[in-house]
């Protein structure tokens, strides 16, 4: 097997040895320039575009098969979580540890009509209890017929939601599930990809790689392919359906 | 190494005669090119992306080695196993081991043109590997036991009604021809297999050097779940997939997706940053990044260096008048369509690949859609000049003509005299303006299509007629 040491110094060699060729006219463009944002600047900036971008983030995400919808308080996204298990004759949700999920009491509501729901917080320091979650939630993720997460920020240029990793957040639940469901605050749109980008970047205080968590899922709309006689079809290995839920109950003190 | 590519002028003529074939080509064709289109003309400021998306390329490559180096540095603090391959053998020897490693039984694949590339499928399955195409297309190809025909709709070749029958027999499920309940098939067979699978490949659409991220682009989740399901993924790219930093991905995803399919997205794009953390109930416990070089470090040093700006959109097979006829099989390697006609001369030696740099008109649509702007023509030419000096020169007589040529071109009486002349003799070869059979030592040139005859004026007569005309109406000569 090759070494770095030899594998870099080949390359070094074929960078320096370009003079020799007749055709020497390589581009060795400057990066361009990438204007660093602050999250605290980003959200100022948003802050006064809030309506545009939320029309913007309706209409791409519907454009590309997903559904928004835009509700005033906790019971009414619970009403509509309710709602969503019922029509898909649910019988387990697999949801996210998230503050704005638990604030909707969504598993009384869901367990009151038969529909059992289940989170996994993570036992952290035990190893084997762990490895048992983790089992567990293979399995669990694998015949749930909905996933209920949150999400840390929509982007309204495309329609997409940016989840990352984190602990009870797990990446299977955005995933496996044929159905999958985000909820989300006003203050989570962002307007473009390089926003989202700058406000991940910007977000902790560690070191740049530890800020990143081990997983970052763009999503945008359902899973679709286009493989069979380039016919749009939805729902191949991803969930078939995605629905964005805004909660807008003023609560959000940041917009 | 298995090799077509010199049988292209043999495949090219199968393929026109290829009624499926030449349907689907048709589709491809009317769909994504104009889509390409479209979406670029919304984005408003298409021009100004594809430039700053070629500065980041061309800056990354020229300092691929500082970059890399601190790609590799972050990886290794994040915990990630880094391997080195020089070519598609060690590429292969490292993945097998670290199959071995982990006793797998089933190893899941997400789409990667890559590890099309190392022909990683047959030397797994050689060494006993249950090896599972997970991508809707590759799955079906892999079926049928075929190479894909495009970077990106591989099975783009095959009727829905082969499809149906492929699935039918391979699956021995009910026959349906209804796209949706196929999809549906073969994503309940493939979700058993991602439950079963101990090791998921997948390829590398950008590598960020700032944080070691490993980024996947894909639209079915194919790409997600090869990542997440199995205790270990491997990640296989080559070493120009790099890109600086993490705030590069916004412009480099656009031009990508718009380019590819003239969705301002994907459906996923998937950011993996290490292996999953203490914490993290799913994700795989282990990441391996296997960087590959095989060949593209002669690329580097060669007068062809932007070949190695590709980000494999597709772009260009869909609008080169060439691919749209004979699609991609008959390139005879993993890359077809025109950056393939580059590609893989320079990846497996012009030898072995002599008539892809001619399978080209050079009419500059591949250039035009290519969303890093790589002059494909240009390279082109450059490798039919090597042929040329290589293989010691042309035909004697297409060396004679040519000096012939030239001699005339520098002496305007005798040129005038001899396009007089040409004309006159075509007179009675040409019907409705066009030469079908130009006689010896011409014939060459009409082998294959039609010659235009020259017209009745020339161009020259023409010009000195317009002049003429000019200053008598307007009475004075021009300036």
């Amino acid at each position: 097997m090759s070494t770095q040491e030899v594998f870099l110094s080949r390359i070094r060699r074929a960078l320096q040895g370009r003079a020799d060729t007749p055709h020497a006219a390589h581009g060795e463009a400057a990066l361009p320039a990438s204007i660093l944002e602050s999250a605290e600047a980003i959200r100022a900036r948003l802050h006064h575009q809030r309506a545009a971008l939320v029309a913007r983030l309706q209409d791409e995400l519907r454009a590309v098969g997903g559904q928004v919808v835009w509700v005033k308080s906790a019971a009414e996204a619970t009403r509509y979580v309710t709602q969503l298990a019922r029509e898909y004759e649910a019988d387990l949700v697999v949801r996210w540890e998230d503050d704005l999920l638990k604030m909707l009491e969504v598993d009384a509501a869901l367990q009151e009509q038969g529909v059992e729901v289940r989170t996994a917080a993570p036992p952290l320091e035990d190893p084997e209890a762990m490895a048992e979650q983790r089992r567990n939630l293979r399995d669990l993720l694998a015949r749930a017929d909905i996933g209920l997460s949150g999400a840390d920020y929509v982007i309204a240029e495309t329609g997409t939601l940016a989840l990352s990793t984190l602990p009870g957040q797990m990446r299977g639940v955005s995933l496996l599930p044929p159905v999958h469901v985000a909820v989300v605050k006003p203050s989570q749109i962002v307007g473009t990809m390089a926003d989202c980008l700058a406000m991940l970047q910007d977000e902790g205080r560690a070191d740049l790689p530890e800020r990143l968590t081990s997983c970052v899922s763009f999503i945008t709309g359902p899973s679709r392919t286009g493989d069979i006689e380039l016919s749009l079809t939805i729902g191949v290995h991803g969930p078939g359906e995605l629905h964005l839920i805004i909660l807008d109950d003023r609560s959000d003190t940041e917009s | 190494m298995h090799l077509g590519t010199e049988g292209f002028v043999d495949h090219a003529k199968h393929a026109l005669q290829d009624a499926p074939l030449q349907e689907a080509l048709h589709l491809l064709t009317t769909h994504f090119a104009p889509r390409r289109v479209e979406a670029m003309a919304a984005l408003g400021n298409a021009e100004e992306l594809r430039t700053q998306a070629r500065a980041i390329k061309e800056h990354t490559i020229a300092h691929l080695d500082r970059y890399l180096e601190q790609f590799v540095a972050q990886l290794t603090r994040l915990g990630v196993q880094v391997h080195w391959a020089d070519d598609a053998a060690e590429a292969r020897a490292i993945i097998t081991s670290i199959a071995e490693g982990v006793n797998a039984k089933v190893v899941v694949k997400g789409k990667s043109m890559t590890t099309e590339e190392i022909e990683l499928n047959g030397h797994l399955e050689a060494e006993g590997y249950t090896v599972v195409e997970t991508d809707l297309g590759e799955y079906i190809i892999q079926l049928a036991g075929e190479a894909p025909s495009h970077i990106i709709a591989p099975a783009i070749h095959k009727t829905r009604k082969q499809i149906a029958e492929l699935l039918h027999d391979k699956l021995q499920t009910p026959y349906t021809e209804v796209i949706p309940e196929m999809t549906q098939i073969a994503r309940r067979s493939l979700r058993q297999q991602f439950l079963r699978a101990d090791v998921g490949i997948t390829g590398v659409n950008f590598a960020i050097a700032e944080t070691g991220s490993v980024v996947i682009v894909t639209n079915e989740g194919n790409g997600r779940l090869s990542s997440t399901m199995p205790k270990v993924h491997v990640a296989v790219m080559g070493m120009e997939k790099v890109i600086p930093r993490l705030a590069d991905l916004s412009v480099m995803l656009k031009v990508l997706t718009n380019s590819a399919t003239g969705q301002k997205i994907s459906s996923y794009v998937t950011m993996m940053t290490g292996p999953r953390r203490s914490h993290d109930l799913d994700g795989p416990e282990a990441l391996h990044v296997v960087i590959l070089d095989n060949g593209r470090t002669s690329i580097l040093r060669s007068a062809n260096r932007e070949a190695l700006y590709c980000l494999r959109c597709g772009a260009c097979l869909n609008v080169c008048p060439i691919y749209q006829n004979i699609g991609g099989h008959a390139y005879g390697w993993v890359y077809p369509g025109p950056i393939g006609a580059v590609l893989t001369p320079l990846l497996v030696g012009l030898e072995g690949a002599s008539d892809l740099p001619r399978a080209s008109t050079l009419c500059g649509a591949c250039r035009e859609a290519c969303p890093v702007k790589i002059n494909i023509p240009h390279m082109l030419l450059q490798l039919r000049q090597e042929l040329v000096e290589t293989k010691g020169g042309s035909h004697w007589s297409e060396k004679r003509l040519f000096s012939l040529w030239a001699w005339m071109m520098q002496r305007p009486r005798w040129y005038g005299w001899a396009t007089k002349l040409a004309a006159l003799a075509h007179v009675p070869l040409a019907r409705e303006g066009w030469v079908g059979k130009l006689p010896p030592p011409f014939h060459g040139w009409t082998q294959s299509r039609d010659f235009k005859a020259p017209a009745a004026m020339s161009f020259r007569q023409r010009w000195q007629q317009t002049l003429q005309h000019e200053s008598e109406t307007v009475g004075e000569p021009r300036q």
